[in-house]
């Protein structure tokens, strides 16, 4: 199983790293964007499956990373876009260690989930009273930057540069968010998941840990969002509200809950869907919910969970008969 | 490590499924142009996605039994944006890598602002059919949009125009729009125009009283209702869109509102509201459209498109989504015709100044800033005892150059 796992890893990244030269440039901009939807999924789910929080309103976060660089590269800012990112998850985290401190001081599981839910619709609310957000209409036509590196120029108006500009900065925030859910803090997470209660008797600081989580997971959505503004070029309300919250939810419970890469495999597969289905008008959306319920139904584990249960079932088969 | 036969095949199949994805930039063949059409075909906006496919298609049909474009023929390809701005842009890039360099529909400004942003780097045009936003042929121009509709503010203007002209001595004008950009903008443009056009046409100063403003979505309009009520008017600028308008006129229709008014108008809902409503339908309502088909029975062009949208079984009244897809495919023919290739750069010039016969008469597309100089069609909707539940009462075809503005490519639209 293990050796399964790594090897459709290794394939998954090469697809990603070939996919300019194997696939059509609608495939390419799906695979990019595909890209940007996991790490705001993964970033989500370092709340859900270590930290044990779930929340509703995530798009929030992403959105603020989406419109700095939007905003940087739409009214030309004199910096550097290398800096976008890390300036993302520097905001993103802060907007999110604020909405921490305040909410998780009151409310716990379902009071919590409806807050983030709350505060990210004003957020939507906010956006559309901006002008300089582009109220509803979002930031459109965003150029793309030319990025300086002292020895060379990196121009993201060429697509292949933009691609792996794209691919390289989720494949960092990926990594990241492994080491950390794989560290001491992502132990802790879990230690507070599983029972908060015990967690706090041997001497976590749950509240800390829980603002810690939520301070983290904003920032990394908030990387997210950056890549956004230079690939689909318009960063728009649509992608900060209820619905954009719901796309890592549904990616995780399609992919697997309490795995690591059970978002990629969802992002994955709902793409996969929605392209597959893209000329079935009017039924696509039948189709798409259909899968959905059927794997909530056969595997409510998700797809590596379901993978995981057959391959124990395999190895227990193979112990009782060798 | 052994591979077992059952691993083997997965692999197979996996690679199989690798090598069946569509390969990069494939060419147009010789004698087809392909046009892409990118419209919503689900959600609330289905029904006019599907009737941008159908207006599209009918072009096709016309353009390609008569001979098609210079010995070539027009064939429409269709993809379905789902409302959102990154599923529209995999459409486009996937149809530019298949060799499309012309793409049309668009029904949703998110969707079509995305489009508008990459048509430049697909070196690709794009003829709007539907948007209506006042920033795309102004402080959001792009050289490769084109479009062949009136837009918003040209047609609340228009508006202004039509009701001093009906309603003479309604001296107070209410408002109602949504909190966001849109219904801002809408009003933006009524409070400029509406007392103007009433000092020049009627000579009388109108009163207009605040706005009130809802949230979109909102399914209790009683309380707006009853400070409209309340406040005396006259006449009624309705700058809701949507199931919510229909939603507020049905509530209005109920609570007696628009009897007690001489009249009101709303933007851009064709024929939704009434469909919705039926014998409902609240009186005096005048409704905007892309293309109202009975104000043109003596255009053999609008005829046909009429005739062919009966005889498809797609119903009795097609609206303007049908006709300004049609428009636009004609204005790609015409383009075409004047010996440009498939390609932005030969065929942003050849569709600026364009002047076709559509739908709706003659339609130029303005050189400095691609917007469509034509009518703008209004229709007056009301109750009926017939199959429908209601019917057109009046219709008005305005000259909309005289609504349209000038050319201020790259600059917001401002009123002050």
């Amino acid at each position: 199983m293990k050796l399964a796992g790594h090897l459709a890893l290794a394939v998954l990244l090469a697809v990603f790293l070939l996919a300019p030269f194997i696939v059509h440039p609608g495939l390419v901009f799906i695979a990019g964007f595909a890209m940007i939807q996991i790490v705001f999924a993964l970033s989500w789910n370092i709340l859900f499956s270590y930290a044990g929080l779930v929340s509703f309103g995530h798009a929030a976060f992403f959105g603020i990373g989406a419109y700095l660089s939007a905003a940087a590269l739409r009214y030309g800012w004199n910096v550097s876009f290398l800096l976008i990112p890390p300036a993302s998850f520097a905001l993103g985290a802060f907007a999110a260690f604020l909405v921490a401190i305040v909410v998780l001081r009151r409310a716990n599981g379902i009071q919590f989930s409806v807050l983030t839910l709350a505060l990210s619709q004003l957020v939507v609310v906010l956006i559309g009273y901006s002008p300089y957000l582009g109220h509803d209409e979002g930031i459109s036509a965003i150029p793309r930057p030319v990025i300086n590196l002292g020895i060379a120029t990196l121009n993201l108006a060429n697509p292949l540069a933009n691609y792996y500009f794209v691919i390289g900065v989720g494949l960092v925030t990926i990594l990241l968010i492994w080491l950390v859910v794989h560290g001491p803090l992502g132990r802790t997470m879990q230690a507070v998941r599983i029972d908060p209660e015990r967690a706090a008797f041997v001497g976590i600081d749950v509240w800390r840990l829980r603002v810690a989580s939520f301070t983290l997971s904003g920032g990394f959505a908030a990387v997210g969002g950056s890549l956004l503004a230079p690939w689909a070029q318009i960063v728009h309300p649509d992608y900060v509200n209820w619905l954009a919250s719901a796309q890592p939810i549904f990616a995780t419970l399609l992919g697997g809950v309490g795995h690591f890469w059970g978002p990629v495999v969802g992002v994955l597969g709902l793409a996969g869907l929605n392209y597959f289905t893209r000329t079935f008008v009017g039924i696509s959306e039948i189709v798409v919910g259909a899968s959905l319920l059927v794997v909530v139904l056969v595997a409510p584990q998700g797809i590596l969970g379901a993978l995981r249960k057959a391959a124990r079932k395999r190895k227990a088969a193979a112990g009782a008969h060798p | 490590m052994t591979t077992s036969r059952r691993q083997f095949i997965g692999g197979a199949l996996g690679m199989g499924a690798l090598s069946a994805f569509p390969m990069p930039a494939i060419a147009q063949s010789g004698n087809v142009i392909k046009i892409g059409l990118i419209t919503s075909l689900q959600g609330g906006y289905a029904a006019f996605g599907q009737n941008h496919k159908r207006g599209a298609e009918f072009a096709v049909e016309e353009i390609n039994a008569a001979g098609g474009i210079n010995g070539k023929k027009l064939e429409l390809v269709v993809r379905d944006d789902g409302l959102k701005p990154d599923v529209g842009i995999a459409a486009a890039r996937e149809l530019a890598g298949e060799g499309v360099r012309i793409f049309t529909g668009g029904l949703v400004s998110g969707v079509v602002l995305a489009l508008n942003g990459i048509m430049g780097e697909l070196d690709s045009v794009f003829i709007s059919a539907a948007a209506h936003g006042n920033n795309l042929t102004h402080e959001d121009f792009r050289p490769n949009y084109f479009r062949v509709t009136d837009y918003s503010a040209m047609r609340v203007a228009a508006g202004s125009g039509l009701v001093a002209q009906k309603y003479k001595t309604a001296k107070v004008w209410g408002s109602i729009a949504p909190d966001a950009e849109i219904g801002r903008s809408v009003m933006d443009v009524v409070n400029y125009h509406l007392p103007r056009v009433y000092k020049a046409q009627n000579t009388i100063d109108i009163k207009m009283t605040e706005t009130l403003w809802t949230k979109f979505g909102a399914t209790d309009y009683r309380n707006e209702i009853a400070r409209l009520m309340s406040q005396g008017i006259d006449g009624l600028v309705v700058g809701l869109g949507g199931a919510d308008e229909t939603t507020f006129l049905q509530q209005a229709g109920q609570l007696g509102l628009t009897k007690k008014i001489q009249g009101f108008f709303t933007s851009g809902s064709e024929f939704l509201g009434a469909i919705a409503l039926k014998e409902r339908t609240p009186e005096n309502y005048w409704s905007g459209f892309h293309w109202y088909y009975g104000a043109y029975p003596d255009n053999p062009i609008s005829q046909k498109v009429v005739e062919a949208f009966r005889a498809k079984g797609y119903g009795k009244h097609p609206d303007g989504f049908v006709g300004m897809t049609h428009a636009a495919m004609t204005a790609i023919a015409g383009g075409l015709r004047k010996g440009a290739g498939p390609t932005a750069k030969e065929m942003i010039p050849a569709l600026e100044g364009l002047t076709f016969d559509s739908v709706k008469g003659k339609i130029t597309l303005r050189k400095e800033d691609h917007q469509a100089i034509s009518d703008v069609n209004y229709a007056l909707l009301g109750p009926a005892k017939n199959e429908d539940g209601w019917q057109v009462l009046d219709f008005a075809r305005v000259d909309g150059a005289q609504f349209a503005g000038p050319p201020t490519p790259g600059k917001a639209l401002s009123f002050t």
